[in-house]
């Protein structure tokens, strides 16, 4: 009977299955197979890992790796503190009014591309800040404004990462808070613990496996995304999708099994840490926490 | 700490408009146990918060012994609360959650580790340092809840419905350890529920709360046998009629005479009641003392034949030692009766299913309040 329904379920799954499983999977297994080496394009036959290996030499590569990791960490770091903040300063209007509630919401719905052009029309050199400093007299021309996008440290693009993943922290934080905190601070309250205490000893450990596992996911998705280091960043050093992007555009087509093997690394990397966030997830979930998220 | 003696003076509270209690007076001495019983709803653990500190009262005084603690915060009052659900932080292990008050009052660690092991012996779950709330049974996360209030050495033990969510043979081994403890500890304390036999079993005297005003104060007997209003009386399972003073009111061994739905009821009044013919009045009837008689034994119609009502058996339950018999009176009210097994061998005899039968109720078992 069960082995039935498998077979139906299975049957009735596969017009999807198929599509998904040969645009993304398909392509996925083709980007891997180029990048170990198998470009009939350019006569490669062979398979070979020196693709790989010419990453651990590739100097662009090593200042990528590490200007992703850095962006990535400082952006996510920031975004689960103001979240965090967020999230305990906003919790009791947040349970009250409906209002406020959506209004968190509101970021979370805009696509990251017009986070960036926003960014880039508010904070470029060109921008309105720049513009209404040069108006104000505060600086002499607009290019006298400090840049802060495709800029050296990537202001603008954690910029653009902190105003887009703090809502989403906020968000997660804040479920966790309405749902458990109240009784668990009146048991503090009863124990003697001051606000100061609970804030130490009950709020943030509870809504620390939320805020963990929630900026896990949004390291993830930064060490792996395009749109805004590329409208936001520097074109040397890049972050490493960019550079994946270029090298794979590139005219030069023997470059493209590097730019594959530069995103086979990208993807390795946001897998492991997909891979521990399920990992803390499952440790949450055997310890009946009720804070988990997933 | 020493047992201080808990008082409320006149404690109002009101969410909104809606007043929630209203002139609460109470005292529960020092080391004694006082269950404030009623329905859900009624008032009580807004009662125990206002102890707790956890909420202001709108009006009215809280007393620790001779001090006035109305205005103290929650953190300052020293009261251990155990509630409804045992809210172990599931972060910290057992030993870590006991040690949770020592912890904000900044005790050596030297000295909580001792107080810590002295509270996990108390509650007899001696070795469970290091589980996590997760790994422990609904009664031992409860003992553990009751042990991190005590551990601090409270002034004033306030339990709120602590065992309602365990099954009933937990919660009577939860109840002998809460006495046991109390007993040694001599902690004032304020036990909060809706169950009367639980409230029986540990107090030795209940305070009855009912729509947030304190209606009776006593011993369970006090309440069982002579409750003070109607209200009272519907708690602890006395069926309450409407009435009419009769109007051919004669007062005879203080028995009063009333129509009822059920018929001619004598009963004896709960308080002095002037005698106004056709004065509505409420009148209960308390099951424990109702006796079962066969129909055809006495005559229906006789005058003489005192508050003999006719009645059909509507269910039997036979627990053995004793039997709970259901009974449709003619006003279509039930009434359950349980009597001994004693009682059917003086009777010797028993009721069927469907049978018909009288109810015989002595004058003492029918109470007369005002309305």
């Amino acid at each position: 009977m069960i082995h039935y329904s498998r077979i139906r379920v299975a049957l009735l799954l596969a017009p999807a299955l198929i599509v998904i499983g040969g645009l993304f999977i398909g392509g996925l297994l083709l980007a891997l197979v180029q990048s170990l080496g198998y470009f009939a394009a350019i006569g490669e036959n062979a398979f070979t890992l020196k693709h790989y290996a010419a990453l651990i030499f590739d100097k662009e590569f090593h200042r990528s790796l590490f200007l992703t990791f850095a962006l990535s960490s400082i952006a996510t770091a920031i975004s689960a503190a103001l979240g965090l903040i967020f999230a305990v300063s906003l919790r009791d209007v947040a349970s009250r009014s409906r209002f406020a509630s959506v209004l968190l919401q509101i970021p979370l719905a805009m696509p990251h591309l017009v986070i960036g052009v926003v960014l880039i029309n508010l904070i470029a050199s060109s921008g309105l800040v720049a513009r209404l400093a040069f108006a104000l007299g505060i600086i002499n021309t607009p290019a006298d404004f400090p840049a802060l996008t495709a800029d050296t440290y990537g202001f603008g693009i954690i910029a653009a990462y902190v105003i887009k993943e703090t809502p989403f922290i906020t968000l997660m934080t804040l479920a966790v808070l309405v749902r458990t905190r109240d009784e668990y601070e009146l048991v503090a309250r009863t124990l003697g613990a001051n606000r100061w205490q609970r804030l130490r000893y009950v709020t943030l450990p509870l809504v620390a496996p939320a805020a963990v596992s929630s900026a896990l996911l949004v390291f993830a998705f930064i060490f792996g995304a395009f749109e805004i280091p590329f409208l936001l960043g520097r074109t040397y050093p890049a972050m490493l999708s960019v550079v994946a992007q270029r090298r794979f555009l590139s005219t030069d087509l023997s470059e493209r099994p590097d730019a594959i093997a530069v995103a086979v690394c990208l993807a390795l990397i946001s897998s492991l840490l997909v891979y521990l966030y399920m990992r803390l997830a499952r440790v949450l979930i055997r310890h009946d926490n009720p804070t988990v998220f997933l | 700490m020493t047992a201080l003696t808990l008082r409320l003076q006149n404690i109002a509270a009101a969410y909104g408009a809606q007043l929630v209690l209203e002139d609460v007076t109470l005292d529960v001495r020092a080391g004694e146990l006082v269950a404030l019983l009623g329905r859900s709803g009624c008032g009580k653990t807004t009662l125990l918060k206002i102890v707790a500190g956890l909420l202001p009262p709108t009006r009215g005084e809280v007393f620790f012994g001779q001090e006035n603690f109305t205005h103290v915060p929650a953190a300052r009052r020293g009261v251990g609360v155990v509630f409804q659900k045992p809210l172990l932080f599931p972060y910290l292990n057992v030993f870590d959650n006991i040690a949770f008050g020592l912890k904000m009052r900044g005790i050596a660690k030297s000295e909580t580790r001792m107080r810590v092991a002295e509270a996990l012996h108390a509650v007899q779950l001696e070795g469970y340092e290091s589980r996590r709330a997760a790994e422990l049974s609904g009664g031992q996360e409860q003992r553990i809840a009751l042990a991190r209030a005590l551990v601090t050495r409270p002034r004033v033990l306030l339990l709120d419905e602590p065992f309602s969510a365990l099954d009933a043979s937990l919660r009577i081994e939860m109840r002998s350890l809460v006495s046991r403890l109390q007993r040694e500890l001599h902690i004032t304390t304020l036990f909060v529920t809706h169950d009367q036999h639980e409230a029986a079993t540990l107090a030795a005297r209940i305070a009855f709360l009912d729509d947030g005003r304190l209606l009776q104060t006593g011993a369970p007997r006090d309440l069982y046998l002579t409750p003070a209003t109607p209200a009272v009386a519907h708690f602890f399972g006395w069926l309450v009629i409407e009435g009419k003073l009769c109007a051919t009111q004669s007062v005879t061994d203080n028995g009063i005479r009333c129509d009822t739905a059920l018929g001619r009821l004598t009963g004896t009044p709960r308080s002095p009641l002037a005698n106004h013919k056709d004065e509505s009045v409420w009148l209960a009837i308390h099951p424990a003392q109702v006796r079962i008689v066969t129909a055809p034994e006495r005559s229906l119609t006789d005058d003489a034949t005192e508050n003999l009502l006719p009645a059909t058996i509507e269910a039997v339950v036979d627990f053995g030692a004793r039997v709970t018999y259901t009974v449709r009176l003619r006003s279509n009210d039930l009434l359950t009766i349980d009597l001994s097994r004693d009682a059917h061998h003086e009777a010797r005899t028993t009721f069927d299913m469907d049978e018909n039968i009288c109810v015989s109720l002595p004058r003492e078992a029918v109470l007369i309040f005002h309305k």
